[in-house]
């Protein structure tokens, strides 16, 4: 259970918080309060329009920001206190999410040991992701040379992995689909339904698409 | 932590320095020297001309570096770029002898008039003499950075422009001029200290009392008068006049990136047309022969048969393997301070941006950084000389003190180099790294590493090349044993041996682009397509594949 | 590319180990440490001939430490004070007597002053002249065909007549010809100066860059010394520059050397200024320095040094004259230069 109560963020100034909430620039100078829960097993889908505080409230969770006021518990744990790494979830980023010096491969191996160091069973679960997001055959691309689409897949893959191998069962997806077609949303969604429902996983997701929080069978919270 | 005790320690040193220095004078006579009018004409003529040099460099490397971004190909454009490039790193003292060359009474445009039945003109000595070895040092620096600038206006503005139908005044106000408007201030600030800093120009071009600088003022109350409570009370006075005019340049916002990023070629709509091709044509041809010719009469100067005997000496191999030894040496060292104090500056900015405040501990970070380009080596040597004798022989610490003497001298443009760098990585993936808890030695190894290291082996490059063409340093700390590649030049002058001189000047010429030209490809090797990668053009992973 | 980095570690440990070593093996001579600058020390000065000669003689060693420029010596002496390892100073000049005195720092040659065979009277007890010579404007007679005849024709000379001197403040001969227009003009100096703005294409910091200047062609006259020509002719082979000899006489530079009082090696300091006097010495001087030895030499001076100027009239100024004054003549110089 993500229990969220009355989760409150004021940025200090509207010029660093440009900086700070990057692509949430439009959140400049606002206050941001969430309050809601999801139980375990299930998906909640923040909706809105761009700039309403959405991926401020995933950072809220991830802990890259500090709120002001409220509390964020999971499985009845406080979360607050501890570091991003510490928590017990994945995060899939909008932008930024891959190195663009190590290969698809190495991408996902350093969301499992930081020094790429894998036992023999990790090694089968970055194997099982790649083949999951249907990119077994691009293991040692390096990223630039995959379109936008199989980057975002590779992201989702590192995710699955981590949430999976690490278990991390909290998963926090900030606009997972972008940049894919509709035949690749609605796979990737059915395996993310799949993998949650046998893993029993709490996913929570930011979107502006309707049908994406329908295929994901998420609860939706309107921003 | 070491970034911290590194910045400490540079402070402290500077301190040291000048610490050093008032002891031996005994007592600072700050109001003594501020009160004398002759101070503030100084300071006056230092600020003046650093002014105009500042100006007329970055006038005149706008239209150069527009001219050389829209002329994507001709024959010799790459070489052109890499020589400006190199401006930063020719010793000051072979580019006075190119220049005089050049543009002296009997250079080579005056012989060119003459045999035009035209009187000569004498426009090489006085303030216009300094100028022009200014511009010729820092104009080709703004161009380059201007131009990569412009090189990263993205492909889909130009379909804008083109789509528009945008004529080349809209073009440069609707896409360059923002673009060059953010790189100016920085750009302005770095030339203006450079300027207002620079030594052996001055004092050579200067044309006589007229044109003292307070460097010039500072090296003679040393050398001349050893009145070391001046020498503090000028150093002091340069400092805080520099970082007044300069500080909010320079502390305002991160300093740009000096590396060179070769950004592919863009399809820009305005290449074809006819008047802007003949202006480009003429800016690009003036401002080629204008960085050429020095170094070519540098060279042509060396074609003498007695200069060349200077090879087979072996006092010639004694000051390369010092001046290699040295500069490698100071090299490394300065890299090193850099990245410490790069650490703790993007750290500091970092943390201050999350809070909102603490923003004053970045700028005194980013101050030490530039301390050392503030205060006049000879200061730094004197002092640090005065304050290393009370407790050892100084004078068998000489080749150490040159190293870490050189060593902090280039540290201002290291820091400026990798803490963007740094920045932007840390930008990029700091908060993946710490979701995937990627930290410490891992992070270090496998995400800041590879992005750091193209930039610091331009660090490296430019670091090493500096020292190696230094003569403030070494003309301190020389001995009959100690010498360097410029050191030997003076001495080879100072015996009539003026054809060895030349020769030793293109050799020192030669080492220094020899060094930074090898640091630079050892730096690229297997990650000469990470530069490019990062490049701001193509940062959308979305638009990537298009 | 890691090979290529440990590579060149170890190159420089080797440097430094080998350096260390050098200094080790030399511990264990006597190493008289000579201050001087970096002209005279260098492998084109009269430094490594000397150092030979007495190092045949002492069993001891000779190390020069090369100071940048001859002002540069005192400065430094007076930088490392007491804890100086110097013995010898060489290089100081007849215009910086008095302020070398004040430093508190030498202490008398004890040289018998019979041996000398100047032209001049000296009698100083704590400086020890090692070799002299007169400033002189150098011309280039291929080009410049009716030199001026004296100091005033210079002075008085059409403004095309373009001159390079150096800066008082950071060179000897500048500080030279400071004082011979003081020793002539003396309260009309100003003036004079004034006049030979027009005329000066640049003021440089050191004899080098201006000499240089002047052999490119920058300029009609340069200032340098009446032995400058015996260079061109003995080494070059050529006559072309000569030396305008001026009626009113030339200003003159006497070099000196002094030893420390806190000399670590007294006894060795000493014979070091005995033997500044002898032949051995005087005999790098002529074509080495390019100045006159003190005494008569065995072999005479070289054939060159006969087709020299000599002045009619030597312009020598009472140092504590020149020490109570300097300051002031200088700041006059800069004025009538910044006009």
């Amino acid at each position: 259970m993500l229990e969220i109560d009355n989760l409150r963020f004021t940025y200090p100034q509207a010029r660093d918080a440009r900086r700070t909430a990057g692509e949430d620039s439009a959140s400049a100078g606002a206050i941001v309060q969430a309050n809601f829960r999801i139980a375990r097993g299930r998906s909640t889908a923040l909706m809105g329009g761009s700039g309403c505080g959405k991926s401020t409230i995933l950072n809220l969770i991830a802990g890259f920001l500090q709120p002001q006021h409220g509390e964020a518990r999971f499985d009845r744990r406080s979360l607050l206190g501890l570091a991003p790494a510490q928590r017990p979830l994945t995060y899939l980023f909008q932008t930024h999410n891959l190195f663009p010096h190590l290969n698809v491969r190495q991408n996902i191996a350093i969301g499992l040991h930081p020094g790429m160091r894998l036992s023999a069973p990790q090694n089968a679960a970055v194997a099982q992701v790649l083949e999951w997001v249907c990119l077994p055959e691009f293991a040692a691309r390096n990223p630039s040379s995959l379109s936008g689409g199989q980057q975002q897949r590779v992201a989702l893959a590192r995710c699955l992995a981590r949430c999976l191998a690490g278990n991390r069962p909290l998963l926090l997806l900030d606009e997972p689909f972008n940049g894919l077609d509709e035949t690749l949303r609605a796979q990737m969604s059915a395996r993310i339904l799949a993998l949650q429902k046998t893993h029993s996983l709490t996913v929570l997701i930011t979107t502006h698409q309707p049908q994406d929080a329908a295929a994901l069978q998420a609860e939706v919270v309107a921003m | 932590m070491f970034g911290i005790i590194a910045l400490l320690g540079i402070l402290l040193l500077v301190l040291c320095a000048l610490g050093g220095l008032l002891a031996e004078a005994g007592a600072l006579a700050l109001r003594a020297e501020l009160n004398k009018p002759i101070t503030w004409s100084i300071v006056r003529f230092t600020v003046w001309q650093a002014a105009c040099s500042t100006l007329l460099s970055v006038a005149l490397a706008v239209p150069l570096a527009r001219a050389l971004a829209r002329r994507g190909a001709f024959l010799g454009r790459h070489l052109l770029i890499r020589l400006s490039g190199l401006s930063l790193i020719i010793p000051s003292l072979v580019a006075v002898l190119g220049i005089v060359a050049v543009h002296g009474r009997n250079g080579w445009t005056n012989q060119l008039l003459v045999a035009a039945g035209m009187p000569r003109l004498d426009y090489l000595y006085g303030l216009g003499g300094i100028l022009l070895a200014h511009v010729f040092f820092n104009m080709p620096l703004a161009t380059r950075i201007f131009l990569n600038g412009l090189l990263t206006i993205p492909q889909h503005s130009w379909d804008l422009a083109r789509l528009f139908g945008m004529q080349p005044r809209h073009i440069f106000w609707h896409l360059e001029w923002p673009l060059l408007r953010g790189l100016i201030g920085g750009v302005a600030g770095l030339i203006f200290l450079l300027c207002f800093t620079s030594f052996a120009i001055v004092l050579t071009l200067g044309g006589g009392p007229q044109s003292t600088t307070l460097e010039v003022a500072i090296y003679q109350a040393i050398r001349f008068d050893f009145n070391l409570s001046k020498a503090v009370a000028l150093s002091l006075l340069q400092i805080g006049v520099c970082l007044l005019l300069t500080a909010a340049f320079l502390v305002g916002g991160m300093p740009f990136p000096l590396r060179p990023e070769d950004a592919p070629g863009t399809a820009r709509p305005d290449r074809r047309a006819g008047l802007p091709r003949i202006v480009d044509a003429v800016v690009i041809v003036c401002g080629a022969v204008f960085l050429i010719t020095p170094l070519a009469a540098v060279l042509l100067q060396t074609m003498t048969p007695r200069g060349w005997s200077i090879l087979t000496t072996p006092e010639l191999w004694a000051a390369l393997r010092w001046t290699l030894l040295i500069a490698l040496l100071a090299g490394l060292l300065s890299c090193a301070l850099a990245l410490s104090v790069s650490s703790v500056i993007v750290r500091w900015r970092r943390a201050a941006r999350e809070r909102g405040r603490g923003g004053g501990w970045v700028v005194a970070a980013e101050l030490v950084g530039l301390l050392t380009l503030l205060v006049p080596p000879i200061t730094l040597g004197a002092g640090l000389f005065l304050f290393v004798r009370r407790f050892t022989d100084a004078l068998s610490l000489a080749p150490l003190l040159v190293v870490a003497l050189n060593a902090l001298l280039t540290l201002a443009f290291g820091v400026r180099i990798l803490a963007p760098a740094l920045l932007a990585q840390r930008n990029r993936y700091d908060h993946l790294c710490a979701s995937l808890g990627i930290g410490g030695w891992h992070q270090w190894r496998y995400i800041l590493w590879p992005a750091l290291r193209h930039p610091l082996a331009y660090a490296l490059a430019i670091a090493t090349t500096l020292a190696a063409g230094d003569m403030g340093v070494i003309a301190l700390f020389g001995t009959a044993e100690l010498y360097t590649l410029p050191l030997l030049m003076y001495r080879l002058l100072g015996n009539y041996r003026l054809e060895q001189a030349a020769v030793v000047a293109v050799l020192l010429c030669a080492v220094c682009f020899a060094l930074f030209w090898l640091i630079e490809r050892i730096g690229r090797l297997g990650g000469a397509t990470t530069a490019a990668r990062t490049n701001p053009c193509n940062r959308n992973p979305t638009t990537e594949h298009a | 590319m890691r090979k290529c980095w440990l590579l060149s570690r170890r190159c420089f440990l080797s440097a430094a180990i080998s350096l260390s070593l050098a200094t080790a093996l030399a511990a264990e001579r006597a190493v008289l440490n000579v201050y001087t600058y970096d002209s005279f020390a260098s492998k084109w000065g009269p430094g490594p001939q000397i150092k030979l000669a007495f190092e045949r003689q002492c069993d001891c060693e000779v190390n020069y430490v090369a100071v940048h420029g001859s002002t540069g010596i005192l400065s430094r002496v007076q930088l490392e004070g007491t804890s100086s390892r110097a013995d010898v100073v060489l290089g100081l000049d007849n215009s910086l007597l008095v302020e070398a005195q004040n430093t508190g720092l030498l202490k008398p040659h004890k040289v018998a002053l019979t041996v000398l065979q100047t032209p001049f009277a000296w009698h100083d007890k704590t400086f020890l002249p090692f070799d002299y010579g007169y400033f002189a404007f150098i011309y280039d007679r291929t080009k410049l065909r009716a030199p001026p005849r004296s100091f005033q024709q210079l002075v008085d000379a059409d403004d095309d007549l373009k001159i390079l001197i150096q800066d008082p403040r950071s060179s000897t001969p500048g500080l030279g010809l400071l004082l011979w227009v003081k020793a002539l003009y003396r309260e009309q100096a100003a003036a004079v100066w004034r006049k030979l703005a027009r005329k000066i294409v640049t003021v440089t910091r050191g004899w080098s860059e201006a000499y240089g200047m002047f052999i490119n062609g920058e300029a009609d006259l340069v200032l340098s010394y009446t032995t400058s020509p015996a260079y061109h002719m003995i080494v070059q082979g050529t006559d072309q520059y000569q030396a305008a000899a001026f009626s009113e006489g030339h200003g003159m530079q006497i070099e000196v050397a002094a030893q420390l009082k806190n000399a670590p090696h007294p006894a060795l300091a000493q014979r070091f200024m005995n033997f500044i006097a002898t032949d051995d010495f005087q005999a790098a001087i002529p074509t080495g320095n390019w100045m006159y030895p003190i005494k008569d030499l065995a072999d005479g001076l070289p054939a060159a040094f006969d087709e020299l100027v000599t002045p009619s009239t030597r312009l020598l100024m009472d140092p504590q004259h020149i020490a109570e004054n300097k300051a002031a003549w200088v700041d006059e110089f800069s004025a009538a230069l910044s006009r």
